[in-house]
C-alpha cells in the first residue's frame, strides 16, 4: 500500500436544514478522505446525503435554510470551511471544479460555448482572449468534441445533452482542478452517451492526474470507474472500502442488499433481493441504526444504539453491529 | 382521518397564507368592506341622497341652533339711558347680501342665520342711527381675507346745556370688529371713502344698480339733523344758532350715530343716539353645504349637503356589485372558454384565441368606455363593459394553464384509462386552473372597482346622483382646490377597497405557488 | 404453442406535423414511429428498448389510443382498434391500462388514493359506492399498501408507494395488457427491486400480459421473455431474451449492450463505444437509420432501408448484414 497523501479529508462533517422551525441533519458526522489521482465513489440512494456532502464541500450549501454544524472539509491541509466566500471563490473552479447532473440546464443557454470556457480560464488564470480561446479550443478537444472551433461559437440549444455533458466537463477540467467533483454526471444520458462519457472520464483522469469524486447511484457505474467507494445511507457512512471489496466481500446489510437488488444483463435472476420499506426521511429515526426497520438481520441492540464504524480490514470500513468485537 | 385533512391541499394552502401577515391584515379588510357593503345600509348615520339639514329634524337636531346666533342690542338714549331692542323706534334689519345670511327680530335681539358660507355685514337700523354687525359664515369660501370694518360710532354725549354762540368740539369713537377704534374725522372719512367708495366705483363701472339710498349712505357724512338749531363744519365744530333741540348725525356708510345738543333752558326729549351691539362679529358655520367633518359629520358633507360617510358607505354596496358581479360573469365564461379552448384545441382554440387577442388589444378603461357608448351609461352596462374586458383575460391565463395542465401525466393516465373528456376537464384540469383563476379573481375584483369608478367619474354611470364612489368625486371635483374631504374621503375608499383586494389577492398567490415552501 | 395473439402491431406509423409560417403550411413530419410491427401473445412479456426519442414510448401511446395513428393496424384481442366506434373503443380500453413512468406526474397530487383508485372504475359503470371501497381495499392489498393510506392525498407519498399507487389504478379493471412505461426508471435502486418483483408477482396471480417500455437492458432482462428493440422509430430487431443478450445480430443492439456497464469491477469487458448522437427523426438518414453510427456499415446501408427478416425461430433483424 503506498501511502499517497491525501488531497481531500472530510472529518465529522454535520450539515443541518432548517425545516418547520426544526433543525434536522441531512449529513450527519460523515468522515472520508480522497488520496491524490484517485477515484471515490459515493453511493447512496435519493436523500442519503450526497449531494449536500458534495455542495458543502464547494461552499454552495443554500444558507438559510441549510448549515455546516460542525466538523472539518480539509483540501491539501487546510480547512475549506475557515474561508472566506472571496477565498472560497478563488478554490472553486480552480482547485475543485463541479460537474452537475443535468446538461440541460448547467450551461447558461444566452451564451456561446467558448464564452462559458472562457469566463472560467479568465477568472482563474492570467490571460488574454487569445489564449483563453486556444486553451477553450484545446480544452473541447480534449472531452471529444468534434470540430471545435466551430462548436466554440455555438449556442448550448445546439448541441445534445452528450455534447453539453462534455462542455460541462471541459468547462470543469479548464484550469486543472486537482479534485473534481462529478455529482450523477451521466444519469441523464442514453447508455450509449454514458459509455461515451464514462470513457472519456477515464482517459482523461489518466491523462490529467485530477482526483474525482463520483457521486452516483448506479453501482454499475461505480464497478466501472471507482478506486474506493463510499456508501451512504440517511447522512451516515455505512460502508467504505476499496471498489473490489465493496463487490465481492460487502458487509453492511445495506450494501449487500443494494447489491442483489439490481437485474443483471449478463444473467436472469428469477426473484430480485428486495430491502423492504421505504428510505426513512431525514431525522425521522430517533435512536438505534438507521438503517435496523428494513434490516433482515436486525438484532434488539441496533433498536437501542447506534451503530459506531468498526474498522473491518485495511481501509474496510462497516457501520454494524453485526462485526462488533465483543 | 385527522392527518388526512391535516395535509389535504386546502390546509396546506390554509397554512402558507396564515403565515403571510400583510395579507391576512387586507383579507380582513376585504371581509369588512363586504360587510358594510351588505350591513352597511343598517347603520348609516343619515340618508345618503337627502341633505343632512332636511333630516336633522327627525334627529331632534335643531338646525337653527346650528346655523344662527342671536345677538342682544340695546339702543341707548341721550340721557345716557339704556333701553332694549323692544323700545327701538322704527327698527329695521337688514343683511348686505341675503344669500349668505339673514337677519330678523326676535324677543331679545336680532337672529342671524347663516344660509351659505362667506362674509357679509348685517345693518341693524333704528331711525337714525344704525349700526353694522360683521358675519362671517365659515364654509367653502375663504374667509381669510375678510377686512375689519367699523362696526358702531360712540359719540360723546355732552350733559350740559349749551347756549346760543357756543362752540363745541364733537368727539367720538367708531369701533371696528377687530377691536381697534378711529377717532378722527379724517381717519373715519379716509376709511370710509376707501370702503364705501371703492363699492360705489364698482357699481357704476358695473351694473347700474346702485340705489338712490344708498347714495346717500355711501359717503361719510357729518351733518346737522337740525339746521336751524345748530350747525357743523368738517371739523366737527358745533356751532349753536338758536335755541331748541340740535341733532348732529355721524354717517360711515351704514354706520350712523347722532348727538343731542340742548340749546338753552328748554328741556328737550331724550332721543336714541346710538345702536350697541352685543357682539360685533357674527360667526357662524355654513350647514347647508360642505360642512367640514365634525362630531356629528364624521367625512363632513357634499355639495348638497349630504352625509358623506353615509354615501361612501350606502356607495360600497354598488361598488362592490360591479366588481363582484362582472368579475363574477367574466370568470364564469372566461374560464369555460379558455378550458374548452386549451384542451380541446383546433379550431375552436384558434377562434377564442384570435377574439382575446383582438379585445386585449384595447386597453381595458376604452373597450368599456366603447361598450357604454353602445349600450347606454348605467349600472347594469358598467357591470357587462368590466365583464366584456375581464373575460379575454381569464380566456388566457385559463387557456395557458389548461395547455399546460393537459400534458400533465395524470390527465394522460385518465385518458388512457376511459375516463370522458368532461369529467377529465373536470376533475383534473379544473382543479388546477382554480388557483390561478382565485389570484386573478381577487385582483381583478381591485381593477374592476377601479374602472367602474372610473366609468362613473366620467359620467357614464347612469344616476349621477347615486351614492357611488366614482359619482362622489365626479361630483366634488369642481371644488376640490379649497374642499378637501369631499375628494378624500370617497377616494380613500377607493383606494383601500382596491388595495386591499390586491394584497389579497398577492397573499393568495404566494400561497398557491407550490415553488414558495411552507 | 397453443398461446394466442392478445396484441398484433401491424405497420404502425406515427406522425407528428411540424407547422411553419403564418399560414400554418405543415412543412414537415417528425416520424417518431415508421413502419413499426410486432406481436405480444397472451401472458407474455415484451421489452420495447431504446434510446430515448427512439418513439418506444410514443408507441406504446400509440396504442392505447392517447396519441393519433397515422396508420397501420392495431390488433387487440382479435379486434382491429381503428374499425372501432368511439364508444367501443373506450370499452376495450379497459382491458389495455398503462402504468407511467413518473410517479410524481402520473398522480394528480390534489385527489386522495381513494379518488384516484375510484376514477377508472367510474369512468366504467361501477356505480355501487359499497362495490367501489371493497374493490379499492382489495387493490391496495394487492398492490402491498395499507388500507388506510385510501384517505391520504397522492402527495404524501414516497416514489416507491406511489408507484403502487399507479399499478392498483392501472390493474383495478382487471385489464389483459398492461403497457408500463419506464415504470421503475425514477425510482431507487432498491425500491427499483420491489416494484420489479411486484410487477412479476401480479403477472402470475392475474395472467397478465406486458408490454414493458424501458431502456435499462439489465431490468429487460430480467422481466421480459421477449424483446424488441428500436432505433430512430424503427424497429431494429426483435427476439427471445435469450437470444437478444447471448447472440445479439444487428450492430445496433450489440453496441447498446456492451455499454450497460459491467455489475462487478472483476469482469472488465471490451466495449463498442458509438460516435456521435441519434439523429432528428425530422430528417432520418435515408438507408439504414443506424448507418451515422454503425461500425459495420457498407454502401448499401447508405441507400436502402434494411426490412425485418426472420434469421431463426425466436429472432428478427433488420440488417443487411443478413441480407442472403
Amino acid at each position: 500500500m503506498t501511502m499517497t497523501k491525501n488531497i481531500l479529508d472530510i472529518k465529522d462533517l454535520t450539515i443541518n436544514f432548517k425545516s418547520d422551525g426544526k433543525e434536522i441533519s441531512v449529513v450527519d458526522g460523515i468522515s472520508f478522505h480522497i488520496k491524490a489521482g484517485e477515484t471515490l465513489g459515493v453511493v447512496g440512494e435519493s436523500g442519503c446525503g450526497k449531494s449536500v456532502t458534495s455542495l458543502s464541500i464547494m461552499g454552495l450549501i443554500p444558507s438559510p435554510p441549510g448549515r455546516v454544524a460542525g466538523g472539518t472539509i480539509e483540501f491539501e491541509g487546510k480547512n475549506l470551511l475557515d474561508f472566506k466566500e472571496k477565498d472560497m471563490r478563488k478554490v472553486r473552479g480552480n482547485d475543485i471544479s463541479m460537474i452537475f447532473q443535468e446538461p440541460m440546464t448547467s450551461l447558461n443557454p444566452v451564451f456561446t460555448i467558448g464564452k462559458q470556457i472562457n469566463e472560467v480560464l479568465l477568472l482563474h488564470n492570467d490571460m488574454n482572449q487569445t489564449e483563453a480561446r486556444n486553451r477553450s479550443i484545446e480544452m473541447l478537444k480534449l472531452v471529444g468534441i468534434p470540430r471545435p472551433e466551430q462548436i466554440y461559437s455555438n449556442y448550448p440549444y445546439q448541441l445534445s445533452g452528450g455534447m453539453r455533458q462534455r462542455v460541462m466537463i471541459a468547462i470543469g477540467l479548464a484550469c486543472q482542478p486537482k479534485l473534481l467533483i462529478a455529482d450523477e454526471p451521466t444519469t441523464a444520458l442514453d447508455v450509449t452517451i454514458q459509455a461515451q462519457i464514462l470513457n472519456l472520464m477515464q482517459d482523461l483522469k489518466e491523462k490529467t492526474d485530477t482526483s474525482i469524486m463520483f457521486i452516483t447511484h448506479d453501482l454499475g457505474v461505480v464497478a466501472e470507474m471507482c478506486d474506493r467507494v463510499v456508501v451512504m445511507y440517511s447522512g451516515q457512512v455505512v460502508e467504505e472500502t476499496d471498489v473490489d471489496t465493496l463487490f465481492n466481500d460487502p458487509k453492511h446489510p445495506y450494501t449487500l442488499g443494494l447489491l442483489g437488488s439490481i437485474p443483471k444483463a449478463t444473467e436472469k435472476i428469477e426473484r430480485l433481493y428486495s430491502i423492504r420499506g421505504q428510505v426513512p426521511q431525514a431525522g425521522t429515526v430517533e435512536k438505534g441504526c438507521r438503517f435496523a426497520d428494513r434490516c433482515d438481520k436486525v438484532m434488539d441492540r441496533c433498536r437501542e444504539e447506534d451503530p459506531p464504524l468498526f474498522q473491518m480490514k485495511q481501509g474496510h470500513q462497516c457501520r454494524c453491529w453485526l462485526y462488533a468485537e465483543d | 382521518m385527522d392527518k388526512q385533512k391535516k395535509n389535504s391541499p386546502f390546509r396546506i394552502f390554509l397554512r402558507k397564507f396564515l403565515k403571510q401577515r400583510l395579507a391576512v391584515f387586507a383579507f380582513g379588510l376585504v371581509i369588512m368592506i363586504l360587510l358594510v357593503g351588505i350591513f352597511g345600509p343598517l347603520f348609516a348615520p343619515y340618508d345618503p341622497h337627502r341633505p343632512v339639514t332636511a333630516q336633522y329634524a327627525d334627529k331632534g337636531i335643531d338646525v337653527d341652533q346650528l346655523t344662527s346666533s342671536t345677538v342682544q342690542l340695546e339702543g341707548r338714549l341721550s340721557n345716557g339711558e339704556v333701553v332694549d331692542q323692544s323700545e327701538l323706534p322704527q327698527l329695521q334689519t337688514e343683511t348686505e347680501n341675503r344669500r349668505i345670511a339673514s337677519i330678523r327680530r326676535t324677543q331679545s335681539g336680532v337672529q342671524i342665520s347663516a344660509n351659505t358660507s362667506g362674509a357679509t355685514e348685517a345693518v341693524i337700523e333704528s331711525g337714525d342711527v344704525s349700526s353694522v354687525a360683521e358675519i362671517l359664515v365659515e364654509g367653502e369660501v375663504p374667509l381669510d381675507d375678510v377686512e375689519p370694518i367699523v362696526s358702531q360710532i360712540i359719540i360723546a354725549q355732552p350733559e350740559e346745556a349749551f347756549s346760543i354762540g357756543d362752540e363745541y368740539q364733537i368727539n367720538f369713537e367708531a369701533l371696528k370688529t377687530d377691536g381697534s377704534e378711529i377717532t378722527t374725522i379724517e381717519e373715519l372719512r379716509a376709511y370710509t371713502e376707501e370702503k364705501y367708495g371703492a363699492d360705489e366705483e364698482e357699481d357704476t363701472s358695473g351694473f347700474q344698480s346702485g340705489s338712490s339710498e344708498n347714495e346717500d349712505s355711501a359717503s361719510f357724512q357729518l351733518r346737522s339733523l337740525t339746521e336751524d338749531v345748530v350747525t357743523v363744519n368738517e371739523q366737527g365744530v358745533v356751532q349753536f344758532e338758536e335755541e331748541g333741540e340740535g341733532i348732529v348725525q355721524i354717517q360711515s356708510g351704514d354706520v350712523s350715530s347722532v348727538v343731542q345738543f340742548q340749546v338753552g333752558n328748554e328741556q328737550v326729549e331724550p332721543i336714541l343716539t346710538g345702536i350697541y351691539l352685543e357682539s360685533t362679529t357674527v360667526e357662524l358655520t355654513d350647514a347647508y353645504k360642505h360642512q367640514t367633518p365634525s362630531s356629528m359629520h364624521i367625512f363632513g358633507t357634499d355639495h348638497q349637503n349630504r352625509d358623506i360617510l353615509s354615501r361612501v358607505i350606502h356607495g360600497t354596496k354598488e361598488t362592490l356589485l360591479i366588481g363582484f358581479v362582472s368579475v363574477a360573469i367574466g370568470t364564469v365564461i372566461g374560464t369555460v372558454l379558455g378550458l374548452l379552448a386549451g384542451y380541446y384545441g383546433g379550431w375552436l382554440d384558434s377562434l377564442v384565441t384570435r377574439m382575446t387577442d383582438v379585445l386585449l388589444a384595447f386597453p381595458g378603461i376604452l373597450l368599456a368606455i366603447a361598450v357604454i357608448a353602445f349600450l347606454g351609461a348605467g349600472l347594469t352596462n358598467i357591470i357587462f363593459a368590466v365583464a366584456v374586458f375581464t373575460i379575454p383575460v381569464f380566456i388566457r391565463i385559463v387557456r395557458a394553464s389548461t395547455l399546460s395542465l393537459k400534458e400533465m401525466t395524470y390527465v394522460e393516465a385518465a385518458k388512457s384509462i376511459g375516463v370522458p373528456n368532461t369529467v377529465i376537464i373536470f376533475r383534473h384540469i379544473f382543479p388546477g386552473t382554480l388557483s390561478v383563476v382565485m389570484v386573478y379573481l381577487t385582483m381583478r375584483i381591485g381593477v374592476a372597482i377601479l374602472i367602474g369608478a372610473a366609468l362613473s367619474f366620467l359620467g357614464l354611470g347612469g344616476d349621477i346622483t347615486a351614492p357611488e364612489w366614482g359619482s362622489m368625486l365626479s361630483a366634488a371635483k369642481d371644488n376640490s382646490s379649497n374642499i378637501f374631504h369631499a375628494t378624500f374621503f370617497p377616494g380613500l375608499a377607493i383606494v383601500i377597497t382596491v388595495l386591499s383586494f390586491n394584497i389579497f389577492g398577492d397573499g393568495l398567490r404566494d400561497a398557491l405557488d407550490p415553488k414558495l415552501k411552507e | 404453442m397453443a398461446e394466442s395473439t392478445l396484441l398484433d402491431v401491424k405497420n404502425l406509423k406515427i406522425y407528428f406535423p411540424i407547422k411553419k409560417g403564418i399560414i400554418k403550411k405543415k412543412i414537415t413530419y417528425v416520424k417518431a414511429v415508421d413502419n413499426v410491427s410486432f406481436s405480444i401473445k397472451e401472458g407474455e412479456t415484451l421489452g420495447l428498448v431504446g434510446e430515448s426519442g427512439c418513439g418506444k414510448s410514443t408507441t406504446g401511446r400509440g396504442i392505447t389510443q392517447l396519441v393519433p395513428v397515422t396508420e397501420g393496424e392495431i390488433t387487440f384481442g382479435g379486434e382491429n382498434l381503428a374499425a372501432l366506434k368511439k364508444s367501443d373503443l373506450r370499452e376495450r380500453r379497459k382491458n389495455m391500462q398503462m402504468v407511467f413512468q413518473d410517479p410524481y406526474a402520473s398522480l394528480n397530487p390534489r385527489l386522495t388514493v381513494q379518488d384516484i383508485l375510484a376514477e377508472p372504475l367510474k369512468a366504467h359503470g361501477v356505480t355501487n359506492k359499497k362495490e367501489r371501497t371493497e374493490r379499492i381495499n382489495k387493490m391496495l392489498d394487492v398492490v402491498g399498501l395499507n388500507r388506510n393510506y385510501a384517505y391520504r392525498y397522492a402527495h404524501e407519498f414516497s416514489g416507491g408507494q406511489r408507484q403502487r399507487i399507479g399499478i392498483a389504478r392501472a390493474l383495478i379493471l382487471n385489464p389483459k395488457l398492461i403497457i408500463a412505461d419506464e415504470p421503475v426508471a425514477a425510482l431507487d435502486v432498491s425500491i427499483q427491486a420491489q416494484v420489479l418483483n411486484l410487477l412479476k408477482d401480479l403477472q402470475k396471480e392475474f395472467d397478465l400480459t406486458y408490454l414493458f417500455i424501458s431502456h435499462d437492458l439489465s431490468v429487460v432482462r430480467h422481466l421480459c421473455d421477449r424483446v424488441a428493440v428500436m432505433y430512430l422509430g424503427r424497429m431494429a430487431e426483435t427476439g427471445s431474451t435469450e437470444k437478444i443478450f447471448e447472440n445479439p445480430l444487428h450492430p445496433y443492439t450489440q453496441t447498446l449492450l456492451s455499454a450497460i456497464p459491467i455489475s462487478n469491477p472483476r469482469d472488465k469487458k471490451e466495449r463498442v463505444i458509438l460516435k456521435g448522437d441519434v439523429p432528428s427523426p425530422v430528417d432520418p438518414p435515408k438507408g439504414c437509420a443506424f448507418v451515422g453510427r454503425c461500425p459495420k456499415a457498407f454502401d448499401r446501408c447508405h441507400h436502402d432501408r434494411p426490412q425485418l427478416q426472420r434469421m431463426n425461430e425466436e429472432q428478427e433483424v433488420a440488417c443487411h448484414l443478413y441480407d442472403e
